[in-house]
């Protein structure tokens, strides 16, 4: 299920917080474990045993490492034995056909793709990383085994952060998952739902109708299909290939952080405290700095469960070359299973292995240079990113964005996306955030605000005849 | 328990987006669920999703899902109201030249947005020509096509500022060297000539006008075929009003006007028919009575409705035949814009058969042969005709 719906908001929604709200307080975790279920297996009913299992493995795994804390063997065994069911799964389901793609390439063989594997359960990257980091976190004994199933599950598959982050730790949240009374207040739900809006708002009104642009060049695809044709990469002149990454490059910030934005403000509401998962990128002055403010729950994550055991930076500037190496290959492949990715990845390993050996601080010391320098190489970033999509195609969009040629020109997109463009582009900075502290404490202009939001999302999500959603592929 | 509930309502009132909030989602959902649903929007011009039947295989297979959430889209409560609302927020919020896919031109010209063809459209486009030239191969001299061009073609001054449109053009000359200069219809010199003169296109639907656009294509018909074309002045039209055509159903603009349709006032009678797997015609049942089958060339019924462009010929029907006041035949092959043309040439022609090809699957060989078509005339619009995959049924 999509937040961006009808379906969503005046079905699930209100059902599922009504239930919750009502709920005495030792069902409450039972009714959003409920729920979550029913969202998640909305898209793809098939996919409701994947989860129950992921959350059968994890749930005893964390007990078993817990019941045989005497014995380091068996703590062991047991990490290894959840990490494999959570990555088994999502391995399974996200790389085994890009692994038998590449085998066949490399040795010309016809190994036939799994059927199985070529639909993605929903948020299924996101949420092995959750269980992933609970087994760890219960070995480490940074936390303790969780003993009651519905709260395990409910935390596992919690709607709210379930397909697009953020990444939330089960250490994170099981304090309040076990506080039953009292769980939430009211300002923390008002607060909540203005997150909720402003997160809608990103997404439909601005990463959805800035969108376009790029349709407009490469043409609407959906499932793989073509449906409306764009001017097409190879018409476009330069200029308009440029103009087309930048939006595109906003459509992504807003529909990822929006979506998050979402998932926050309805985990405030029902009581829960998730991390940030944004913090305006775009207004980085490195590489280094971008990857502090972009999806920070996953930065967050690589660094504690991947980086840091691999010895982070205490064994050597040669040794912590080779873990960034680890963690941005890992990284890239994480947000798709395509050579693009890894490709993508290991551009932020060489642009981060710099600026750690010598750039960092130069970049600190200047003022204008290094946010063109940081957005300049985000963008040619986004560019491997979206390289392997249908209608782009990597060698194309790197010739047009590099070597100049004519062809169809800005004029018409820059007069038809000029104020969207602008309004993204400032919505990228601190600014509008300034704005609303200045006014949130009046009442009447806040719920103004609020409600004139709620009101062009409805009217923009009735009248879209499509609303992809970017992350789904991760 | 009175002062309790008190102390909460003024709690609450601390808390306005909160109110306003679960105030708002909730009576949502209260007046979504009550709320009447309909078969179809006049205003969007389609079939609107219903609320899908539960069955356990449609589940497992996520058709139900899928479909409960396009009915929901589809039936909220004020449909019409949001997609106005979202239209006005482009074009005044964020300015757009472009809603929906009209593109919105000046002097409320509404274009349909084309800026390329599809790969697929493009070897759908290639097969036509092939299908087209083995047929005029086969029937010499007998065959003409008319492609249409469309108003972004005609009317490209009255576009959006540098929109790319596709270079519709180039494929029109592709086309008409391709099947022979001989054998073709070209009306861009005369459409352009008469642009500034006559309204050849709706503004607010893709199709031509009758008394411009369909009138000079009938005139130009006849001097290709050594006819003399009737003149009719305005006063020979019947006006419709309030016309709001498929290219405003796209972007529901606010403050655009509706155009008037018009039609010539015709007795003759037409037939609609029903063919059989092997080629028998019989009356369609659904037209006219038990005894006389025939009806009229307009269904005036649709010039109430929204979609009025349907009443020309009944919309569009597999194969119908009209009797005209002339001599000889013609057979028609075509797509919606010769439906407003067609009734022109009834004066010149004792029959006229009029195929669309959505609708007729047959060989077409076999039909001139029985009833004695003469002549064909292909007439469509470019856009139709391009990605136009029904066309198989004009090999031998």
């Amino acid at each position: 299920m999509i937040f961006s719906t009808i379906l969503f908001l005046f079905r699930f929604l209100p059902i599922t917080l009504a239930l919750y709200y009502l709920a005495p307080a030792r069902f409450k975790n039972l009714a959003l474990f409920v729920c979550s279920l029913v969202f998640y297996s909305w898209g793809e009913v098939k996919f409701f045993p994947v989860m129950v299992l992921l959350i059968f493995i994890n749930y005893f795994s964390g007990l078993a490492i817990e019941r045989f804390d005497h014995s380091t063997a068996l703590r062991r065994f047991f990490l290894v034995f959840s990490i494999v069911g959570s990555l088994s799964m999502l391995v399974f389901f996200k790389y085994s056909n890009f692994i038998i793609e590449t085998i066949n390439g490399l040795f010309g063989l016809s190994i036939g793709f799994i059927e199985a594997a070529s639909i993605l359960p929903l948020g299924i990257s996101f949420y092995t990383f959750q269980t992933m980091s609970y087994s760890i976190d219960v070995y480490r004994r940074d936390v303790k085994a969780e003993h009651n199933i519905i709260d395990f599950g409910a935390y596992v598959v919690m709607f709210p952060q379930l397909i697009a982050g953020p990444i939330v730790k089960y250490r994170d949240v099981a304090a309040q998952l076990h506080v039953y009374k009292d769980r939430y207040n009211l300002k923390q739900i008002e607060d909540g739902i203005c997150l909720f809006i402003i997160g809608l708002a990103k997404k439909v009104l601005i990463a959805d109708t800035v969108s376009h642009l790029w349709y407009d060049i490469i043409g609407y695809y959906n499932g793989g299909q073509l449906q409306t044709a764009g001017v097409g990469l190879a018409n476009a002149s330069t200029p308009l290939v440029w103009l087309g990454l930048l939006a595109y490059s906003l459509q992504l910030y807003f529909d990822f952080s929006g979506y998050s934005l979402m998932g926050i403000g309805m985990g405030k509401m029902m009581g829960f405290d998730f991390p940030m998962n944004f913090n305006f990128p775009y207004i980085s002055r490195s590489i280094t700095d971008f990857w502090r403010r972009w999806h920070m729950t996953l930065s967050s994550w690589f660094k504690e469960y991947v980086y840091i055991p691999l010895g982070g930076n205490r064994k050597g500037l040669g040794r912590q070359i080779f873990n960034m190496f680890v963690v941005w290959t890992l990284t890239g492949i994480w947000h798709g299973a395509a050579w693009n990715f890894v490709l993508w990845g290991i551009y932020y390993f060489v642009l981060l292995t710099i600026e750690k050996i010598f750039l960092l601080d130069k970049l600190k010391k200047g003022r204008v240079w290094p946010h063109i320098y940081a957005l300049f190489l985000v963008a040619v970033g986004w560019a491997l990113f979206v390289g392997g999509e249908p209608g782009v195609g990597l060698s194309t969009l790197f010739q047009k964005l590099f070597i100049p040629s004519g062809g169809v020109g800005v004029g018409y997109f820059l007069r038809n996306y000029g104020v969207i463009l602008l309004v993204a582009i400032l919505c990228s900075t601190p600014l509008p955030l300034k704005l609303y502290n200045k006014i949130k404490d009046n009442s009447v202009m806040k719920v103004t605000l609020m409600a004139l939001l709620l009101v062009l999302c409805i009217a923009y999500i009735v009248a879209s005849t499509n609303s992809p959603f970017l992350y789904f592929r991760f | 328990m009175k002062q309790n509930l008190h102390d909460k309502m003024a709690k609450l009132r601390k808390y306005p987006v909160l109110l306003f909030f679960f105030i708002f989602l909730f009576a949502f959902l209260l007046l979504d669920v009550v709320w009447p649903k309909r078969a179809e929007s006049q205003l969007e011009r389609r079939q609107l999703a219903q609320r899908p039947n539960f069955s356990w295989s449609k589940l497992l297979s996520n058709e139900w899902t899928a479909d409960y959430d396009k009915y929901t889209k589809d039936q909220v409560v004020g449909r019409d109201g949001w997609l106005k609302l979202q239209s006005r927020s482009e074009r005044l919020l964020f300015a757009k030249e472009e809603i929906g896919g009209a593109l919105i031109g000046d002097d409320g010209q509404l274009f349909t947005k084309f800026f390329a063809l599809k790969p697929m459209e493009e070897r759908q486009l290639k097969t036509n020509l092939k299908i087209l030239g083995s047929f005029m191969e086969r029937h010499e001299g007998d065959i003409s096509l008319m492609l249409v061009p469309s108003a972004s073609l005609i009317e490209e001054d009255r576009l959006p500022f540098h929109a790319p449109i596709l270079d519709e053009n180039a494929y029109l000359d592709q086309v008409f060297s391709t099947l022979g200069e001989e054998n073709c219809i070209d009306l861009r010199p005369l459409f352009a000539e008469n642009k500034d003169r006559y309204q050849l296109y709706y503004n607010t639907d893709h199709h031509w006008t009758t008394e411009g656009g369909a009138y000079l294509a009938y005139q130009e018909f006849c001097r290709q075929n050594g006819m003399e074309p009737v003149s009719y002045t305005q006063d020979d039209f019947t006006a419709v009003p309030g016309f709001y055509g498929t290219t405003y159903s796209k972007c529901v603009l606010w403050n655009e006007e509706p155009d008037t349709l018009r039609y010539l006032d015709l007795p003759n009678r037409m037939t609609v028919w029903e063919t059989s797997g092997t080629g028998e015609l019989t009356p369609s049942s659904s037209f006219g009575t038990a005894e006389d089958p025939t009806v009229g060339m307009y269904d005036l019924s649709k010039q109430t409705d929204a979609d009025k462009y349907a009443m020309f010929l009944y919309g569009n029907n597999g194969y119908s035949t009209i009797e005209g006041t002339g001599e000889g035949s013609l057979l028609i092959i075509k797509d919606s814009y010769a439906n407003s043309m067609i009734p022109f040439l009834t004066k010149h022609y004792a029959k006229i058969g009029v195929i669309d090809p959505r609708g007729y699957k047959l060989p077409i060989d076999d039909l001139m042969e029985k009833e004695g078509y003469e002549k064909v005339l292909l007439l469509f619009n470019f856009q139709s005709f391009v990605g136009n995959n029904s066309l198989a049924f004009l090999h031998g």
